[in-house]
């Protein structure tokens, strides 16, 4: 739907479109009127040179006749410049048409003319000079002057005649671009003025029709408000006493929020505390892990002395079976020497003594080297007890280090942990203490709502006022577009 | 065994070793017998020093066919071939089996009695010996030690025990 600024801008502009298009007909009009005079003024021109021309032919006409009559030297005075006068007006001519082939063509035919008449008029002046009149007389009616000046005639009458033809012509272009622009000054005016008769009676019509319409939608709208305003009083009402409740209510929420913020700074703190003792569990966990691995090097070195001593102690069970061996022999050798000293009788009986007493120390040795068997024994079952308690105890150690190593990493990860519960508390006790600032703030605004409420209350019956008084204006309208309706 | 056992038993040693060039011969009177112990199919045996002629250990007996299944081989000793017996077998307390460690050879060793351990050997004073209640096998006679008693193996009887038996086995052989 257009408005009514539109319209207006829609009617002014075709009115503007129409005073251009009269304008531009006029203006190209005007231009062409221009062009046509100032070529009838050139077509004058050619005219007034070929009248010179015709001029100078005749006084030069009379002038010869004058001297031939007379003998008179002054009679020739006027023509005692033509032969600068004549090529000087043709070649004004000729530059005049210089745009006209035609002309040009009769100019290109007329110069050998003039050229004989020249010659004719001084052979026949020469000949009057020395001849005298009667010879001058006879050359003059038999010489060929009188046929030249027809030709020239004929010739400056066909130059003349074409221009009388243009002029015609050019007076024909300059009654038609006049009728034209006569044409569209009268038409484009009656259209226009048409034009403006119908787009104001129009604009008329349907602003009275919208207008109407639309006072008739203020007069319902108002009466629509009037019932708005009242059930925004009774809704402002209720929006006060809410208003209330939620005041009572947030000022508990304050309360609340405070002592949330209390809490969390208490927190805040207990972590900073924890940070600190989980910091010191894991220093002492490290320098702990650093004396377990200590006790690891001791094990270790521990282990590889025991073995060491198991091989020591193996080569001591074969350095015995040696012994052994060397004692078994010597108690074999001492009883056959037992033997042989029997078989000897008396006589071998202090060698027997000797024997038993070689057997008595083999049976020591023996018995000797199986305490020191026994002893190796137990000291190699010590040593692979040993070596196994060891083994064990390395393993309790690597054990011991891997559950410090994961105590320090707990210990590391309670830390990270607690800073994060520390940060945490802290981001609680900064976001509650912001959150208390911003109940407060709604408090207040709650406060500024509810003493608007009470405005808006008050604002309510001015809004029905304001609208019966809109009501009422709306028929004072409508019975300004309208009387015939409202009456 | 500490340190001090080790020295109370390095003085006993001492002692004893020093006692034995120190005390007189023993009276003949005294010890009239020597008796060498010896085991064989877990049995203890005393034999007399006067039948054996030596023992010797760890040889190898090279194993021959022969006419009693208690011949064990032949082995060296000193420079001559001796036939080995197992004297488990010969008594009949186990079957011959490989050769044992120890053998006991006869009084010109002409023989050699294969046994499974040496124990050593005793003083055998007249009045332990005592007569066995079995008098008609290889041990007439019993030798009674301080805490226990033995059989006298005779030697003797043993070596007789095998010529009877190898004397009756060759003429079946020959035939």
């Amino acid at each position: 739907m257009w408005t009514f600024g539109k319209k207006l801008a829609a009617g002014l502009a075709i009115c503007l479109l129409a005073l251009v298009v009269i304008g531009v007909v006029a203006y190209r009009g005007v231009e062409s009127l221009t062009r046509t005079s100032y070529w009838v003024t050139h077509t004058h021109s050619v005219l007034e040179q070929t009248v010179r021309m015709t001029a100078i032919l005749k006084d030069a006409e009379s002038g010869q006749r004058g001297f031939i009559i007379t003998g008179e030297e002054k009679f020739l005075a006027p023509i005692s410049q033509i032969d600068v006068d004549l090529p000087r007006t043709v070649k004004e001519l000729r530059a005049l048409t210089i745009d006209n082939a035609s002309q040009q063509r009769r100019i290109d035919a007329l110069e050998p003319l003039i050229a004989q008449r020249l010659v004719e008029l001084n052979r026949i002046l020469n000949i009057r000079r020395t001849g005298g009149f009667e010879v001058s007389q006879k050359a003059l009616v038999t010489g060929t002057g009188f046929r030249l000046m027809s030709e020239l005639d004929r010739a400056l009458g066909d130059i003349t005649a074409e221009e009388n033809r243009l002029l015609a012509q050019r007076a024909e272009e300059v009654e038609s671009a006049a009728s034209m622009v006569r044409s569209t000054i009268l038409w484009g005016t009656i259209l226009c003025v048409v034009f403006v008769f119908a787009a104001g009676w129009r604009l008329t019509s349907s602003l009275t029709g919208q207008v109407g319409s639309a006072v008739q939608h203020i007069q319902s709208s108002s009466v629509e408000l009037q019932a708005a305003a009242n059930q925004q009083a009774t809704g402002t009402k209720q929006q006060a006493t809410a208003m209330g409740e939620i005041r009572m209510t947030i000022t508990e929420l304050l309360s609340t929020s405070r002592q949330i913020a209390e809490s969390a700074q208490r927190v805040a703190k207990i972590a900073n505390e924890t940070v600190s003792a989980a910091r010191g569990g894991d220093h002492t966990v490290q320098k702990t892990q650093e004396s377990v691995a200590a006790i690891r090097r001791q094990v270790d070195l521990i282990v590889n002395h025991m073995l060491e001593l198991g091989r020591k102690s193996q080569q001591i069970g074969g350095i015995l079976e040696i012994i052994n061996e060397l004692s078994e022999q010597t108690n074999i050798l001492s009883i056959n020497a037992t033997i042989e000293a029997a078989g000897a009788g008396e006589i071998g009986r202090r060698f027997a003594v000797v024997a038993e007493e070689i057997r008595k120390l083999s049976d020591r040795v023996g018995g000797s080297t199986k305490e020191i068997r026994s002893l190796v024994d137990d000291i190699r079952a010590a040593v692979n007890t040993t070596v196994m308690a060891t083994e064990g105890g390395s393993k309790a150690v690597d054990a011991g280090t891997r559950q410090f190593s994961e105590v320090a990493e707990s210990f590391s990860r309670i830390v990270g942990l607690v800073s994060t519960t520390t940060d945490a508390a802290r981001e609680i006790e900064l976001s509650t203490k912001q959150q208390a600032s911003a109940v407060e703030q709604v408090n207040v605004a709650v406060s500024n709502v509810a003493q608007a409420t009470k405005e808006t209350e008050s604002s309510s019956a001015q809004t029905l006022q304001t609208a019966s008084q809109l009501a009422a204006l709306s028929r004072d309208l409508t019975k300004l577009i309208r009387p015939q309706a409202t009456a | 065994m500490d340190d001090d056992d080790v020295g109370r038993k390095l003085a006993e040693l001492r002692g004893a070793f020093d006692a034995a060039f120190a005390a007189p011969p023993p009276d003949a009177e005294v010890a009239v017998e020597k008796f060498l112990v010896t085991r064989s199919g877990g049995v203890a045996y005393a034999i007399r020093l006067g039948e054996i002629g030596g023992v010797a250990v760890d040889r190898r007996a090279t194993p021959v066919p022969g006419p009693l299944p208690e011949l064990l081989g032949l082995t060296a000793v000193r420079g001559k071939l001796v036939p080995v017996y197992s004297l488990s077998a010969l008594l009949g307390t186990a079957a011959a089996a490989a050769l044992p460690r120890w053998l006991i050879l006869g009084e010109r060793e002409e023989l050699a009695f294969a046994v499974d351990a040496m124990d050593g050997y005793v003083f055998g004073h007249r009045v332990d010996v005592l007569p066995s209640s079995n008098r008609s096998g290889h041990c007439p006679e019993t030798l009674r030690l301080e805490n226990s008693s033995m059989g006298i193996l005779s030697v003797s009887s043993l070596m007789k025990r095998i010529a009877n038996r190898v004397a009756s086995t060759r003429p079946l052989q020959e035939h």
